[in-house]
């Protein structure tokens, strides 16, 4: 048995478009991964993928031990498995206190409040916010809302599509510091995103995508320094 | 002009060959029958298929026509034929009418107001005996019709042969409309509402005659009907002829026309079909229906599309439009306009005592790139809704080009030159992008409803401009590669750049982006800023709301910051920078950002 996230082989087409090809990645408990990849090159792909929220066409996927190719998606939430997902699919007329309540699958009430609290703890704007509906929060609060929902199922492995998307440079810093908290909490990140030099600052380890393909994986301080992807995805 | 004379001469011919090989009296009268339903159920997707509106009460409309068909041949004698055609038009009335009152609601609102409606004309046609007769119905005899024994045909046969005529000629005359600019709005309105205000199109006018062409053609229906029932009674307006309409929009197919023609004709055929069950006969139909719209979401047509040998005649006839490709017309260069392109005075927006926008003022000159940055809630979405008729000013004047703008719909502000794009991505998902871009392409060729009815020459030259310009405006940003992709199927910054060209397609003075960059990396968003600089040098005034700052800022002449719904600070990307107010509330140390 093997801790952490194994995905190998993993194929996953559009109809006549491949979206993803052969691609495997690795995730090692309380690691952060970072995908770095033009649009269309299939990061939210690849996590929706993870999920189960679109159908492989081949491919393995375990995570510790467990094997998650053929399950559907809540099966895999209970694994360990949560989505953040991309451009804040926030449900805009519920309040944030049931926003973060449909993040948790399990049906012990205690633990939920435990976990809302949790969360709370983390972002206090939520909390000063918890019985608006979500529609009216800002951007900010509605990309942390998107987040705190996943860690309502309580995450061993957390997916994060684009989490800095539309956010001020401020609450950029405080997505980075977030995910670093969460590490240190022994939960591994998967981290998709357009700002590579924040990915590639608090990632462990990279994987570089382009036409669905893995072109290139290493330590994120190796990548961040390959002239490839300075020129590519930092704009250096 | 020719594709239109073309299916109509072909519907017809059918039309007389059926009328002339049916020679008993039991098909004769199940086809006419299956023919009528085909009519009310096509006029019912107008406005459930296409303007995505759910109705419970259609037959309001069916009654109507009937009833108006019946009284004036009974009480004043007009021949039954002859007066056909004008059963439109009380059916466009009370469409128009409905449209009008029902003008805020929406889903199951306006499905009870709908309902509601159908339910009054059943108490009228009940208790207004004098007119109606009431319960006890109103009989019609209709004299045959005239030409039909110099074809050699007998009453029935003749009965069939108006029938489909006028099947054909709604079948023809609504495909010509869903095709054009009118067609086009009422997609846009189904699927994204605000993208469709912010692109000019009007859409409360938009939606009032989408209720009243549906009311229309239900009405002629129900002329239609009246030799068939022969006695008029109040249940003609009953929930089971509203459900009947519903139903075969579901089972034929929204997506299409040829769906509820096939889903009407169907509500005549089966239940004839399974006559042989008895009394089970009507239990066997409900559950065909249910296994329809379980096993097929698209509806029988839906289905059929997905065959692979329609496929590839679909993929066939795709080619074959384009073979003659439409030449993308590139954006033209204009002056700018001299003056100031947006003055804010004293712009105020209050939620409930909370000052989301509070106080501010400021002029963006024609030809200025100006970037409004500001925390998340700082009020940055908000004040663009402002400028773009999204929401009203609780306080303050907004001036374009020194006409007042505050208070005026989002489309009336886009028709006078300022056209926002939007935070989260706003296409119409399921359409191709070349699709999105002629709808977003409304208001470059006046909408011409005869023209499109007619595919008159002129209307097809205006299309093929439209259609040009949309295409240019798609190159501009890049996505020229994407014509054919699905609009919902594109990744997420692709999606907001198809925003921002389809902001552009309305033809703006003013662009107000807001986020244009979000979703995209380095290298992108570095092309977008290209993309923006360029449309600066022909003619354009650009305001920009965007978090990625080293693209705003290689991008901007002048920066406006926002922070609790104030302006903190108005100046250079470089003496903005530097002030600590700024750097405290919204940027942040940079060695934090470099860790």
């Amino acid at each position: 048995m093997t801790a952490g996230l194994r995905a190998e082989a993993l194929e996953l087409r559009y109809g006549e478009t491949v979206a993803l090809r052969e691609v495997s990645l690795a995730v090692g408990r309380a690691e952060v991964v970072a995908l770095i990849g033009a649009n269309g090159a299939g990061k939210s792909s690849l996590l929706n993928a993870l999920m189960g929220l679109v159908p492989l066409v081949g491919g393995r996927i375990s995570f510790d031990g467990q094997r998650l190719e053929a399950v559907p998606t809540r099966v895999r939430i209970a694994a360990g498995l949560a989505l953040s997902p991309e451009g804040r699919r926030v449900f805009p007329d519920l309040t944030v206190e049931d926003n973060l309540d449909l993040g948790d699958l399990g049906r012990d009430l205690v633990a939920r409040r435990r976990r809302r609290n949790e969360v709370y703890a983390r972002f206090s704007r939520l909390a000063e916010r918890r019985l608006q509906a979500a529609g009216t929060l800002s951007g900010g609060e509605q990309q942390m809302l998107a987040i705190g929902r996943a860690l309502m199922a309580a995450p061993r492995l957390l997916l994060l599509d684009e989490p800095t998307l539309g956010l001020a440079p401020l609450v950029v810093q405080e997505i980075a510091r977030f995910v670093r908290s969460v590490r240190e909490q022994g939960v591994g990140v998967v981290l998709a995103e357009q700002n590579a030099e924040l990915a590639l600052a608090v990632a462990d380890r990279a994987v570089v995508l382009q036409n669905g393909e893995v072109v290139m994986s290493g330590p994120a301080a190796e990548l961040a320094r390959s002239p490839e992807v300075r020129s590519a995805y930092l704009g250096l | 002009m020719k594709p239109l004379l073309r299916d109509t001469l072909a519907g017809l011919v059918l039309v007389a060959l059926l009328a002339s090989v049916l020679r008993s009296a039991y098909w004769l009268d199940v086809t006419t029958y299956a023919a009528v339903l085909a009519v009310y159920v096509l006029g019912v997707s107008v406005t459930f298929g296409q303007l995505g509106f759910v109705s419970f009460g259609h037959a309001a409309f069916l009654g109507l026509g009937a009833y108006t068909a019946g009284i004036l041949c009974v009480k004043l004698g007009w021949n039954y034929w002859l007066l056909l055609p004008l059963a439109v038009l009380p059916g466009l009335l009370l469409g128009g009418l409905l449209g009008v009152v029902s003008a805020r609601l929406s889903g199951a609102y306006f499905a009870i107001a709908t309902l509601v409606v159908a339910e009054i004309l059943v108490l009228l046609a009940t208790n207004w005996v004098d007119l109606t007769r009431g319960p006890m119905g109103l009989m019609v005899t209709v004299p045959p019709l005239p030409l039909a024994k110099a074809l050699g045909w007998n009453a029935q046969q003749g009965y069939l042969a108006v029938v489909g005529l006028a099947l054909v000629l709604a079948f023809v005359l609504l495909r010509n409309l869903r095709d054009s600019a009118t067609g086009r709005s009422w997609a846009a309105i189904r699927e994204a509402p605000a993208l469709a205000e912010s692109l000019g199109i009007g859409t409360a006018r938009a939606r009032v005659f989408n209720i009243a062409v549906s009311g229309g053609v239900a009405a002629l229906a129900g002329a239609l009907l009246v030799p068939k029932v022969f006695v008029l009674s109040p249940a003609l307006f009953g929930v089971a002829n509203s459900a009947t309409g519903i139903l075969g929009v579901i089972v034929g197919g929204k997506a299409t026309l040829a769906g509820p023609m096939l889903g009407g004709a169907l509500f005549a055929l089966l239940p004839e079909a399974l006559r042989f069950l008895g009394e089970l006969n009507f239990a066997a139909f409900a559950l065909l229906l249910l296994v329809v719209v379980r096993v097929l979401p698209g509806g029988l047509v839906g289905w059929l599309g997905q065959r692979p040998g329609l496929q590839r005649w679909q993929a066939r006839r795709t080619a074959a439009a384009e073979a003659d490709p439409v030449v993308p017309q590139p954006l033209a260069a204009r002056a700018h306009r001299a003056g100031q392109a947006l003055q804010l005075l004293g712009v105020s927006r209050h939620f409930k005592g909370l000052k989301a926008v509070d106080d501010v003022s400021f002029a963006v000159a024609g030809g200025e790139i100006v970037g409004l940055i500001g925390p998340n809630g700082a009020g940055k979405t908000t004040l663009l809704n402002m400028l773009s008729g999204f929401l009203p000013t609780t306080r303050g004047q907004v001036l374009a080009f020194g006409q007042d703008i505050a208070g005026l719909a989002p489309h009336a502000v886009a028709r006078r030159g300022v056209v926002r794009s939007f935070q989260q991505t706003a296409v119409c998902a399921p359409q191709t992008v070349a699709m999105n871009m002629r709808i977003a392409a409304h208001l470059h060729r006046r909408a011409d409803l005869v023209g499109s009815l007619l595919r008159l020459p002129g209307w097809q030259r205006r299309e093929q401009q439209r259609l040009a310009h949309a295409l240019g405006c798609l190159h501009e940003v890049g996505l020229g590669e994407r014509l054919q992709h699905q609009a919902g199927s594109l990744p997420y910054g692709e999606q907001k750049l198809l925003g921002v060209a389809m902001a552009l397609a309305a033809e703006p003075a003013v662009l107000l982006l807001d986020e244009p960059a979000a979703g995209l990396n380095h290298a992108e968003a570095a092309r977008l800023a290209q993309v923006l600089r360029g449309l600066r040098d022909k003619g354009l005034t650009l305001v920009v709301v965007d978090h990625n700052l080293k693209m705003l800022m290689s991008l901007v002449d002048r920066v406006v910051v926002l922070h609790h719904g104030v302006k903190i600070a108005d100046g250079t990307p470089q003496a903005v920078t530097a002030l600590p107010a700024v750097v405290q509330a919204y940027l942040g140390q940079p060695a934090e950002a470099a860790a």
